[in-house]
């Protein structure tokens, strides 16, 4: 796959428009990649990142809402896209928002090749409405729509997925957001309230469909089925309150790192927590099969990354086992293997900022339907992530649906080179003990 | 006496002018052989009129990369056998030509001295004629220019034979050649990657075993191609052998490629009937029983007919002169020809089973090579369709997850040299091909397959 420098300019001033609450349309493409969650959140409603929710009527008393499971082609970053499975043509499928003490009706119709059901993680409800497949109903069958009903009796970030064949299923993208709003809002209120799952796909070099069979060695991993820098940014104003809603569906713990700011642990798909119990970090663990909703006050202006800490889970695919070529000196043999391997690169033999570069030059040419390990270039040159990591973008006079570009900083203090290379090569750094 | 004996040598030498007194026609016989020739070769039957300019033609031929018609030229031309079948030729014509020529009259002379008690001195003189022979000749000359004829095929088909051989010795050459350009290219592939494991175990990167490993595959593709080097010198050597070339003769050049296949379309019936009208060997044979069966005819119809003669004497004694004929015959009392008769019937049962068993192995030879030239085609297409596209693809492919650090140099470095063993492949179903197509041409007799451009 060729990744060109342009593929890689994010956030080039595409705004994603707001939804109205309640109104949203579950049959909608998802949000284009590479775009950024820019508009304010309206109290009661969250941002889901690069997704949308999901639309409901009222019938019979209860809010009713409608998920369709199918195949579609998703797209991860530009240059990289798979046969994924997921509801409403999307993955993960839209968000169900709701208030604490709505009865709701959700309807699911199986355009799956094979039978599924629906387990809402986290929601106490009758053990009939519970979703798994063979112990508290029989499967969805294929073509068949079937209908849960429960009224909820709290609030907080919660799940759903299939509980019928979940390594295949949800492997291919099968999840989705439930929020459940409170009655009265908690306060302080948040003016941001953003959403998204973390997921892994064994999505092989050059191939187009995720590999369910896999259980340690992942290529993609992704903040709502998108890697960065495909990832929708997270825009606020200075001073605002954000919240940061995180679910786990993947197999994997991720420590998520926020730049900048100190925030709040608030909640957990045990609920919000009492005050008394809130924490603050700067990384927060977000196990297997759980949720964490973080607040901060976005006191701090420029571009802060936020991020999974486990190094390898930003980036993209990368050989595993492959000889380590650090500090090896492939110079002498640059002529020999050019002539044998003319399409072949060497590099890394100083460590692997040269690739990083390279690609987000678009200078290499690598697999098809393949994203390169490193990627992203930002103001200073290339930013060489890829995986579970945006932006928390926050600016003083941030302006919903504009996008805010690079952060200047020019009022700012920024870390300046000291000596140049020349004289820093003159330096015998090898006297110095370490 | 003086006059009279003169005048019956003089009657002899009339005679033998008269019956075609002439040189024996060695040059024409090989010129009618290098027709039969050409009919299978063309212009490339043409020889040159004398030493200096086939010397000066050999010159030219061996300064450049010698192709394939230019290995045939320099085997007709220095090949030894080849001139020791032309030589044979000569030998069997002038056999021919000898037996086609009535035998010479005997002149016989006698003086007797008178003895001490008296008489005179006696003067005989006797011109005899081999009747026999006389009766025989027009049979001979027919089956002489039979069996000249059946020279002259065995030579035209000696000649084609030969440059056949000469192709296939330059095929293997050539293909011996290539091969070993392949595996120099494959041990450089292996020789790189051992190298690269040292700079890889220089930095610390990979572990002792890994990089002897390396070091092996780079050692045994060094070996593998040793052996390649022992088989090209070899089969130049043999090459060089069969031009008829000598130490003092400049080293070979072959061209970089063998010349390309194509898709050829037979129809076997056919083959086999145009072989039998091809061959020269057959057509050689042919000859041998027509003129076997001639001789058979002759030897039938003089069978009761021995030595018989007829002469002219002259005798003088003192004064006396006598003049007078003599004539003599065998007897067939003892014998009737029976053995003359029954060897040349065998000799003809034996030069028709020659003719039986050539027919049957030219069928046999068509067939089995019209199978193995398709067979050999449908591979080498393999190869070039398939095989070497597919193992590129590998290599481009793996060159592109290397570059996204996906996988090592050396998994890289292996696919290329698969990628190179399959153009080997090639090169072996290539040869296989052109050995068959200079078989089939064997078995055909037929016009000889020229490869010329390089694939």
């Amino acid at each position: 796959m060729h990744v060109s420098r342009r593929n890689l300019l994010m956030g080039a001033g595409v705004a994603v428009t707001a939804l109205p609450p309640g109104k949203t349309d579950g049959a909608q493409a998802p949000a284009t990649p590479g775009t950024a969650a820019t508009t304010q959140t309206t109290p009661g409603r969250v941002t889901t990142l690069n997704g949308r929710s999901l639309d409901w009527r009222m019938v019979d008393g209860a809010k009713e809402y409608h998920l369709i499971a199918s195949e579609f082609e998703h797209e991860f970053a530009p240059g990289c896209k798979a046969r994924c499975w997921g509801y409403n043509g999307s993955t993960p499928g839209p968000t169900i928002e709701a208030v604490e003490g709505d009865r709701v009706r959700i309807l699911v119709t199986n355009n799956l090749p094979e039978p599924t059901s629906v387990h809402w993680h986290g929601i106490l409800l009758p053990n009939g409405m519970d979703g798994v497949s063979g112990l508290t109903q029989p499967p969805i069958g294929v073509g068949e729509t079937w209908a849960y009903e429960f009224t909820l009796r709290q609030n907080g970030t919660y799940l759903y997925h299939p509980h019928a064949d979940e390594m295949t299923q949800m492997a291919f993208g099968m999840m989705g957001l439930f929020i459940v709003h409170p009655r009265i809002q908690h306060q302080p209120v948040c003016q941001r309230d953003f959403a998204f799952i973390l997921h892994n796909y064994a999505l092989r070099p050059g191939s187009y469909r995720p590999d369910p069979s896999v259980m340690t060695d992942f290529d993609l991993w992704t903040f709502n089925s998108k890697v960065f820098p495909a990832i929708d940014m997270l825009n606020v104003r200075l001073g605002e309150r954000v919240r940061i809603r995180i679910a786990n569906l993947s197999m994997f713990n991720h420590p998520i790192h926020l730049h900048g700011h100190r925030f709040m642990v608030t909640g957990s798909d045990g609920g919000r927590w009492p005050q008394v119990s809130w924490r603050p970090e700067v990384t927060e663990i977000v196990g297997v099969g759980q949720t964490r909703d973080l607040e901060f006050v976005a006191d701090n202006p420029g571009d802060w990354a936020l991020h999974c800490h486990m190094s390898h889970h930003t980036m993209n695919a990368m050989g595993h086992g492959i000889p380590n070529p650090v500090g090896v000196a492939q110079a002498a043999l640059a002529d020999r293997l050019g002539a044998l391997l003319p399409d072949y690169q060497p590099m890394g033999g100083n460590g692997m900022y040269e690739h990083a570069e390279h690609a987000s030059m678009g200078h290499m040419q690598g697999p098809e339907n393949t994203l390169p390990m490193a990627m992203g270039r930002g103001p200073f040159g290339p930013i060489g992530m890829g995986g579970m990591m945006t932006l928390l973008r926050v600016r003083p006079d941030y302006r919903d649906g504009v996008d805010p570009g690079w952060y200047s900083g020019d009022q700012q203090p920024r870390a300046r080179r000291i000596t140049a290379r020349s004289e820093a090569d003159e330096t015998d750094h090898s006297s110095h003990h370490r | 006496m003086k006059f009279r004996l003169l005048s019956v040598i003089t009657a002899a030498a009339t005679l033998g002018v008269s019956s075609g007194c002439s040189t024996v026609p060695v040059q024409s016989s090989r010129q009618q052989a290098q027709a039969l020739l050409q009919r299978s070769a063309g212009t490339l039957a043409q020889f040159p009129d004398n030493a200096e300019a086939a010397e000066n033609e050999l010159r030219t031929l061996l300064a450049a990369p010698l192709d394939a018609t230019a290995a045939i030229r320099v085997a007709w031309l220095r090949n030894a056998d080849a001139q020791a079948a032309c030589a044979q030729l000569g030998i069997s014509t002038a056999d021919i030509f000898a037996a086609s020529r009535p035998a010479n009259p005997q002149l016989g002379l006698a003086w007797l001295w008178p003895s001490p008690h008296g008489g005179d001195r006696k003067l005989d003189g006797t011109l005899g004629f081999s009747l026999d022979d006389l009766i025989r000749l027009p049979s001979r000359r027919q089956y002489g220019a039979v069996e000249l004829r059946a020279a002259q095929q065995q030579l035209a088909a000696k000649l084609y034979a030969l440059a056949l051989d000469t192709l296939d010795a330059w095929l293997e050459a050539a293909a011996s050649q290539q091969r070993l350009s392949v595996r120099r290219a494959i041990a450089e592939s292996a020789q790189t990657a051992a190298e690269l494991a040292e700079q890889y175990r220089l930095a610390g990167n990979i572990n002792a075993v890994e990089t002897a490993l390396q070091a092996a595959a780079g050692t045994e593709a060094a070996l593998s191609l040793s052996r390649s080097e022992r088989d090209a010198s070899r089969s130049r050597s043999r090459l060089r052998q069969i031009l008829g070339l000598t130490a003092t003769d400049p080293a070979l050049q072959l061209p970089t490629n063998l010349p390309a296949a194509e898709a050829l379309t037979f129809e076997a019936q056919q083959l086999h009937a145009e072989a039998r009208s091809q061959r020269l060997d057959l057509a050689a044979a042919r000859s041998e029983v027509e003129s076997v069966s001639l001789r058979l005819a002759a030897t039938r119809r003089f069978r009761l007919l021995g030595g018989s003669a007829v002469s002219v004497l002259g005798e003088q004694e003192g004064d006396s002169r006598r003049t007078g004929i003599g004539a003599g015959i065998e007897l067939p009392l003892f014998s009737q020809g029976q053995s003359a008769v029954a060897r040349a019937t065998a000799e003809l049962q034996l030069a028709e089973a020659h003719v039986r068993q050539l027919e049957v192995s030219i069928d046999a030879e068509v067939d089995a090579q019209l199978e193995q030239l398709a067979r050999a085609y449908d591979e080498y297409r393999q190869y070039r369709e398939r095989l070497i596209p597919q193992r590129e693809s590998i290599v481009a492919r793996l060159s592109e997850q290397a570059n996204f650090m996906l996988t090592g140099p050396f998994e890289l470095l292996l696919a290329r040299q698969q990628s190179y063993s399959a153009y080997e492949g090639a090169v072996d179903a290539l040869q296989s091909w052109w050995q068959s197509r200079v078989a089939l041409a064997r078995a055909l007799g037929a016009p000889l397959p020229m490869p010329v451009r390089g694939n």
